[in-house]
């Protein structure tokens, strides 16, 4: 039988003295280089995500679960969106080849006018108010079913190393928007939402990663997060975004600063933006940016009376540009601000702040779902009362208009 | 602004003995145990508020004396042990000049190895205890920490025996679940009440403290054939006497045998087949009890009806915890480290 052994230490020849600990110098540590660093990696994660169950007190390999799911799901949709962007740009150069077929000229691709295709129908998106879109027969499309709101993806700003907005005295953004979105998924959830965070802890995700997290769960809505910091000290106030073109090059700058993590390429953010600046979310997300909106000035307002109500405005933020739901960025108070700052370091107008986000949705929620029942309601009753037919025909008419105007036929 | 230095540290807590390892290459060990005096004439004697080590164990008679790691854990819901780890730790830190560094604005990053079955109840208690000692801190199993120091994390079974628990880790080249892990409370203390009873049997009279067995055991003990007879001094009904304890710990050590070979087949047998043999040859002894004269050879021989196999001795046993602590410490991501605060 073979016998191998590593040279062991001297025995001693007595009863071991260790009166005086032993003390040995030797060089520092080196990790053995015998094994691929990725391999240790993976086996050290292992001993990481158990003492974050431990610290979270949560059953022993929830964090490495929740890790391979997560992998598993971002993976599955970055897969998807692939597959989604061939088709898209298949669609798009079958749409831009169409006309020249037919007139022997190419559409030109950039200019006053221009076709920018989607699965649903086709519009113009330039439009004289960009903010306020006619988007009539995609209003009606979206209305006509009845949903009603379920899920609800709440994105805290920032994390990690990326500590967002500071003040010397120690407020972070990361931690401010991390402690509003914890409150804001409580009060959804006792209002019988179901709140998905897309962290709850203070880890670093990238904006890929937080879009991912709504769209794998069909989130309803998306709402991030965010605390503003203005170059002017005396300015305070909250603002909405959603997803548009802006003007404003203050706005540029801020969604470029927002966006530095995104991961999306020009091309991915062109492309994307192309189909989306004509979708109906882009109205339904401005409906919700108002709800919040509103709800945020006339909550706070009790708290903080020189609130303003900065307005709903619309930037290309990356964060809004790939969730495929209506889709808001919240500034809800200014850092920069000293009042504001300490009215951010209380509890109770963080509580504040959830509660009037919350209101938000609901009023949001509720007037979606109004609308629903009044177009079915419209409906009903144009076919049960003859004078009601031409409401309903108005639909109908609508709908038929959007259809033709997606074939073309429109002048 | 400059950032402030880590310094990382790996902990072996243990029943019987305490090491740690640090990244600026000490190295320390200190006998488990911690005693305050126990009333002022021995303060006065004695000239401390507490003793740590060997200190404490040869004053034993004079303070109150606590063992806090009972097989390796921090005993539950007891102030006093708690205490006891919180100066066991304070003395390691301060012998390996891990304190002054933190006073001077180091980070100290902490790893420390529990027993493979260690409950989470017992993780909370040693995590409260380290508070304030270490600005972060990571529990792992301390047969994974000696894995992860010898780089045997592939096809490989650990076998820590220390004083409270013989732990034991099949290395399957992923972070240890439960089924991977086993952990026998016989270990070194039980081998020491075994040479007690026997002697006893065979000496009514005999007086010997369970401290005496321990030191026979460390200094003879063997497990198979010894080519010389052992024989000690011990009081038998108050007179010194001269008995042969040769017998006693051949029995006591060899007892050890079973138990151990038992579980280290049934870890073996519990993973794939194709992966079996290389395992058997790929067994790591470690902890104070692995350089006993003999063990490797009989765990080998309990081995041989199921295909044979080869057992190595870790080299530098006792600080093999610590420094795998220390090199999971080091390796450890900064980003990780920030999630884990004390």
């Amino acid at each position: 039988m073979s016998f191998k052994t590593v040279p062991a230490p001297e025995r001693p020849t007595e009863a071991p003295n260790l009166s005086v600990p032993v003390k040995r110098k030797r060089a520092t540590h080196t990790p053995p280089k015998k094994v691929d660093r990725r391999f240790r990696k993976k086996l050290l994660q292992g001993a990481i995500d158990e003492n974050l169950d431990l610290l979270a007190d949560r059953p022993l390999g929830s964090t490495t679960k929740d890790r391979e799911r997560q992998r598993r799901r971002i993976r599955r949709w970055l897969f998807g969106s692939a597959m989604a962007g061939l088709v898209l740009i298949g669609t798009s150069i079958v749409l831009t080849m169409r006309p020249t077929l037919a007139t022997g000229e190419a559409v030109p691709n950039s200019g006053s006018f221009r076709l920018i295709s989607s699965p649903a129908y086709q519009i113009d998106v330039n439009d004289p108010d960009p903010a306020l879109p006619s988007l009539e027969g995609a209003i009606l499309i979206a209305e006509a079913i009845p949903l009603t709101i379920r899920t609800v993806v709440i994105d805290p700003g920032h994390g990690g190393r990326d500590g967002g907005t500071s003040l010397n005295f120690g407020l972070l953004e990361k931690d401010l928007t991390l402690d509003i979105g914890i409150r804001l998924a409580r009060r959804l959830e006792e209002a019988g939402l179901s709140p998905i965070l897309t962290r709850s802890q203070d880890v670093e995700i990238s904006l890929p990663e937080r879009v991912a997290v709504a769209n794998i769960e069909r989130a309803d809505l998306f709402i991030s997060i965010h605390i503003n910091w203005l170059p002017d000290r005396s300015a305070r106030g909250v603002e909405t975004y959603y997803l548009g073109p802006s003007d404003d090059p203050f706005l540029n700058r801020l969604a470029a600063s927002e966006n530095r993590a995104s991961g999306f390429t020009l091309a991915d953010t062109r492309r994307l933006l192309e189909v989306i600046y004509a979708d109906v979310r882009r109205e339904e997300s401005r409906r919700l940016a108002r709800s919040v909106q509103d709800s945020l000035f006339e909550v706070l307002r009790t708290e903080n009376p020189d609130i303003v109500s900065r307005g709903v405005m619309s930037a290309p933020f990356a964060v809004l540009v790939a969730t495929e739901m209506p889709a808001i960025l919240a500034e809800v108070a200014c850092l920069s601000n000293d009042r504001e700052a300490r009215l951010l370091a209380i509890p109770a107008y963080r509580q504040k702040i959830a509660d009037a986000l919350a209101e938000g949705v609901f009023r949001f929620a509720t007037q979606k779902e109004r609308n629903s029942l009044a177009r079915t309601s419209h409906r009903v009753s144009s076919r049960d009362h003859k004078d009601g037919a031409q409401r309903g025909f108005l639909t109908d008419e609508a709908t038929s208009r959007t259809q033709r105007h997606v074939a073309g036929d429109e002048s | 602004m400059t950032e402030s230095k880590n310094v990382f540290v790996g902990i072996d807590l243990g029943t019987s003995r305490s090491s740690i390892s640090t990244s600026d290459g000490e190295h320390h060990m200190v006998e488990s145990f911690v005693g305050w005096p126990l009333d002022m004439v021995a303060r006065k004697v004695l000239k401390q508020k507490v003793l740590v080590g060997r200190d404490a164990l040869e004053n034993r008679t004079m303070l109150d004396l606590h063992r806090p790691l009972e097989r390796g854990l921090l005993k539950e819901g007891s102030d006093k042990d708690q205490q006891a780890v919180r100066e066991l730790v304070s003395y390691l830190m301060e012998v390996s000049g891990v304190s002054q560094a933190r006073k001077g604005g180091a980070k100290v990053r902490s790893v420390i190895g529990v027993p493979a079955e260690a409950l989470r109840v017992n993780r909370q208690h040693l995590r409260e205890a380290m508070r304030g000692f270490v600005d972060h801190l990571i529990i792992v199993s301390e047969p994974f920490a000696v894995a992860y120091g010898l780089d045997a994390l592939l096809h490989a079974l650990v076998v820590d025996i220390g004083a409270g628990t013989s732990d034991f880790c099949v290395m399957q080249g992923r972070y240890p679940t439960d089924e991977d892990q086993r952990t026998l409370p016989n270990a070194g203390d039980w081998i020491d009440d075994q040479i007690l009873k026997i002697l006893e049997e065979t000496n009514p009279d005999l007086k010997a403290s369970i401290h005496t067995a321990r030191a026979w055991k460390e200094e003879f003990g063997f497990v198979g054939h010894s080519k010389k007879v052992v024989e000690v001094t011990t009081p038998i009904s108050g007179k010194p006497t001269e008995i042969d304890i040769t017998a006693a710990l051949k029995q006591a050590c060899e007892a050890l045998v079973p138990p151990v070979a038992e579980t280290m087949l049934d870890l073996i047998t519990s993973i794939e087949p194709e992966f079996q043999e290389r395992v058997r040859n790929n067994v790591i002894l470690a902890g104070g009890i692995a350089p006993m004269s003999g063990l490797a050879q009989a765990l080998e021989k309990a081995m041989a009806p199921y295909g044979g196999g080869n057992v190595q001795v870790a080299e530098d046993p006792i600080f093999q915890g610590a420094d795998g602590g220390l090199a999971l410490a080091m390796d450890a991501p900064r980003s990780d480290w920030e999630k884990l605060p004390a």
